[in-house]
């Protein structure tokens, strides 16, 4: 019904047009539908009078304007009626007025003229129209004989125009601050509209929840888009904040919540500490999906023009709390591994191994008896008390003192009930505790394991890759570099395995020795080499000949060679050929120790020399 | 100025005592008690500018004590430091609602003492 | 491993057998238990622990009493390892997580849904370094049944 109403009044336009303008077409339906009401009644009225040319035209006039209505509708625009009916009412009234008569009122009617013709077509043209219209009036009131209007009382005529004056000024004013206080409104709506759009910009994108809370901790209506995916509900309006929080974290922390929250609207909070009281600055929460959340809090006081209101943020910081997390697990781990090995580290490693052993017979042990559990429970007692003592001394006499006050602290706790009777949930706790010592046992034997796989691998890797054969490399290259000599090495022949271990050492330092005595003495640099016709680089030879109990050892040069008379002399202590004493060579003591030691070990050391050709050196050792 | 320093254990008052020593406060405006109803007597008898308070005490405790004090329109004013090993956010919060004026949590470092007695100090309003 | 981690499973248990099937399960002496060890019942519901600790819960059922408790709740005596007898024993490892998960929450734990394994000898993974493991065995009118837990404070801080 209200519809239909509605449809009839605005001509079923209303949505094409704007507010002021809806308005307008509201007022002109309205004056046509009283104007249809008035005219007929008066053409009617005025007909059964016998005045047929007024009733006439009356009628007439009504029938335009209900045709108006129609033509309205049709052609869904206003302007017509708008323009319309000022034509129409000014041709009409002036019609009224000119056949009124001496004693008629009907000329009464020309003061509504300003006030309609002022909203339906304007300030300006209104005017014009209006004061137009009173001049035709006026010719028609006051001309004597142009009308019968004109045998009106002077009176009466002259109190109407006055009358007429008023109405349309203040028609005019009205319409004028009408206008205005329309157009304000316009520019103000559009002006929220737009703020609005960008505050749900805002809100819609930002990935934090944002919120403001009431004095009684509500949720404004004003929140962001993220705030409900992390609450997982879509309309959060005046919801309790801590109500949404309260099935998600502890009971402590809510109540917590609640204090910190209520505070802010107290009429003097604590604001210098209230930053850092925050009880959900860091907290975890079951989120929506059922998994933990890390979330941080953080609230805002802010006062608005409605009183003091609390801005929240929440931000999900579940990713990078978890990494946090990962990383304080391994720092903790390493810390504590370090602590043991620390510990280990003290301890005979025989020693340990045997601690070890022992420690887990006992706990197996008493831990069978936890299994039967027709043991009766003082006797329990009884043998974990053993073990534990016996644990516990057995880590002290190693050395591990640390774990061993560990282990005490569990001795104590079962020593006081081997006087009171022990409930259940004292052997709970006793058990967690021995597991706890069981774990730690475990850390270190698996720390232990882990060193001694390190230490076979290093000695694997000493048999394999030849530790004897990288000196020997090691000290040519850093020979080559001191004296600025590259030398061509061959060891194709070289067989270091074949080197028992209890000479390893020795052989090492022999060769060593030699190289040097080489780089000092022997070898010659390219032009030297290239004067005397040999190859541009020196050559070092090392190799080896298995001779049955024996292993011969050559090591041989293409230097300079020794000279006939030094030769005999070499293997003396403090006989040296080299001119001064330098960082590898001069002091004359190499070669005589170097024969020393290998006579020592029971092998035999000789020299051949070709001057101008290079060394040889021989070295026997036995392989027994 | 009187700064009363309330504990029960004698050594956490020598260590309050000493870190404000090397605050440079000097001997003279120390006093102490040992729990919260000896700390009552001396607040009413005297004139203290500054109260460091533990919380878990004998008698009367730290937190009964600001209550009480609080509670009574003479020591509205007075600046109270709660100095205790209660570091939960629940309690902080309990022992804020109650009254206190800043809050800090054991071990107490030096440049803890000095911030929270300055932060207390210049707030009391002249 | 903390007693006070334990004590909201034992009272869930408790609570779960009472008003599922009114069976009254009395705790015997609980004992440790090697990690490698492999568990003597037929199913198991483990439940998943994170935050201040880790590792798992885990309560472990023979084939006898796992039919018989379905047996209750259907209302058909049960002679196989069928969905159903699976079915309840899922269920009943949910509704005694969910209720621990209670006890647990001041102490910054979280428990994961439950998963159900099956199989005779079936193996547990429990989690990797040295972690302590107790097992706690249940016993009821209708049979035995154990919870074992395993679980590393992780920060110790």
């Amino acid at each position: 019904m209200r519809k239909f109403f509605k449809n009839v009044l605005y001509s079923g336009i209303q949505d094409r047009l704007a507010p002021e303008d809806q308005v307008k077409l509201l007022f002109i339906n309205s004056i046509i539908f009283f104007g249809l009401l008035v005219l007929t009644f008066f053409g009617v009225r005025d007909l059964s009078h016998g005045d047929m040319v007024l009733g006439g035209v009356t009628l007439a006039i009504s029938s335009v304007v209900l045709a108006l209505f129609f033509l309205i509708r049709v052609t869904k625009t206003i302007q017509i009626g708008a323009w319309f009916l000022p034509f129409l009412m000014f041709g009409f009234f002036t019609f009224l007025t000119a056949s009124g008569g001496a004693n008629s009122t009907v000329v009464l009617w020309i003061l509504v003229y300003p006030i309609f013709v002022v909203f339906l077509i304007g300030s300006f043209w209104g005017s014009v129209f209006a004061a137009v219209f009173l001049a035709v009036q006026a010719l028609l009131l006051f001309v004597p004989g142009l009308s019968p209007a004109a045998a009106v009382e002077l009176e009466f005529k002259t109190r109407l125009i006055g009358v007429y004056a008023i109405v349309f000024t203040f028609s005019l004013a009205f319409e004028i601050i009408r206008l205005q206080a329309q157009k304000e409104l316009t520019r103000t709506a559009s002006e929220l509209a737009g703020a609005k759009v960008q505050t749900d910009g805002i809100l819609n994108t930002v990935t934090e929840g944002i919120f403001l809370l009431n004095p009684d901790l509500t949720i404004g209506d004003q929140h962001s888009h993220s705030l409900k995916a992390m609450v997982g509900k879509d309309d959060l309006t005046g919801r309790s904040f801590l109500e949404e929080l309260r099935g998600r974290i502890s009971e402590k922390d809510y109540a917590a919540a609640k204090d910190y929250l209520d505070m802010f609207f107290l009429p003097d909070p604590p604001w210098h500490l209230m930053e850092e009281i925050n009880p959900l600055s860091e907290t975890t929460i079951t989120g929506p999906d059922g998994l933990p959340h890390h979330m941080t809090f953080s609230f805002r006081s802010v006062e608005l023009s409605t009183g003091r209101r609390v801005l929240g943020t929440v931000r999900d910081v579940t990713e990078s709390f978890e990494l946090n997390r990962k990383l304080k697990e391994e720092e903790d781990r390493s810390a504590r591994q370090m602590k043991h090995l620390f510990q280990i580290i003290h301890v005979k490693p025989e020693l340990l191994l045997q601690f070890l052993q022992d420690a887990d017979q006992e706990i197996t042990a008493v831990n069978r008896h936890l299994k039967d559990q027709k043991t009766d429970p003082s006797q329990l007692i009884e043998e974990l008390f053993q073990a534990v003592h016996a644990v516990k001394g057995n880590a002290a006499l190693v050395g591990l003192s640390a774990f061993a006050a560990r282990v005490h602290a569990l001795e104590n706790m079962v020593a006081a009930f081997r006087e009171k009777k022990p409930l259940w949930q004292d052997f709970l706790e006793m058990t967690v505790q021995l597991s706890l010592i069981q774990a730690e046992l475990t850390e270190i034997r698996e720390l232990l394991g882990r060193m001694s796989a390190f230490q076979r691998g290093i000695e694997a890797s000493s048999a394999d890759q030849d530790l004897l054969l990288l000196a020997l490399e090691k000290a040519i290259d850093q020979l080559g570099t001191d004296t600025k000599l590259a030398v061509d090495l061959d060891i194709s022949e070289f067989q270091p395995h074949l080197i028992p271990e209890k000479h390893r050492k020795l052989i090492k330092d022999v060769l060593v020795q030699l190289v040097r005595n080489s780089y000092a003495h022997g070898l010659e640099h390219p032009s030297e080499r290239k004067t005397a016709g040999k190859p541009g680089r020196p050559r070092i030879r090392v190799a080896t000949t298995p001779a049955g109990p024996l292993l011969k050892l050559a090591y041989w040069d293409d230097g300079r060679g020794i000279a006939p008379e030094a030769l005999s002399r070499v293997f003396e202590a403090g006989f040296s050929t080299a001119a001064s004493v330098g960082l590898h060579a001069g002091r004359g003591v190499g070669l005589s120790l170097v024969k020393q030691r290998v006579e020592t070990a029971g092998g035999r050391l000789s020299l051949r020399s070709v001057q101008g050709k290079g060394v040889a050196f021989d070295i026997t050792l036995p392989l027994s | 100025m009187r700064i009363l320093i309330v504990d029960d254990s004698r050594i956490m008052r020598n260590i309050v005592k000493n870190t404000l020593k090397s605050l440079r406060y000097p001997e003279d405006v120390f006093l102490e008690a040992p729990d919260g109803q000896v700390a009552w007597q001396i607040l009413e008898a005297q004139e203290i500018t500054l109260l460091l308070v533990d919380w878990n005490m004998p008698t009367l405790n730290g937190l009964e004590l600001v209550k009480k004090l609080r509670a009574n329109a003479k020591h509205q004013k007075l600046p109270i430091i709660m100095i205790t090993s209660e570091a939960a956010k629940y309690n902080v919060i309990e022992a804020v609602k109650a009254g206190v004026s800043d809050y800090l949590v054991k071990p107490v470092t030096e440049k803890g003492l000095e911030e929270k007695i300055r932060r207390v100090l210049d707030r009391r309003p002249s | 491993m903390n007693i006070r981690y334990i004590t909201p499973f034992i009272e869930a248990v408790e609570g779960a057998f009472d008003q599922m099937f009114q069976l009254q399960p009395q705790a015997l002496t609980p004992y440790l238990v090697k990690k490698e060890e492999i568990l003597d019942w037929d199913i198991s519901g483990i439940i998943g622990i994170a935050g201040e600790a880790r590792g798992l819960v885990v309560l472990s059922f023979p084939a006898d009493l796992a039919q018989e408790l379905t047996a209750v709740l259907t209302g058909q005596a049960k002679d196989t390892m069928d969905e159903d007898v699976t079915d309840t024993v899922g269920e009943l490892v949910n509704i005694i997580a969910g209720n621990a998960k209670k006890g647990l929450e001041e102490f910054r734990l979280l428990i994961s849904l439950p998963s159900i394994v099956q199989g005779h000898h079936h193996q547990v993974t429990w989690p990797s370094g040295p972690v302590p493991i107790i097992t706690i065995p249940f016993s009821t009118s209708r049979g035995h049944f154990s919870l074992s837990v395993g679980l590393e404070n992780i920060i110790t801080t």
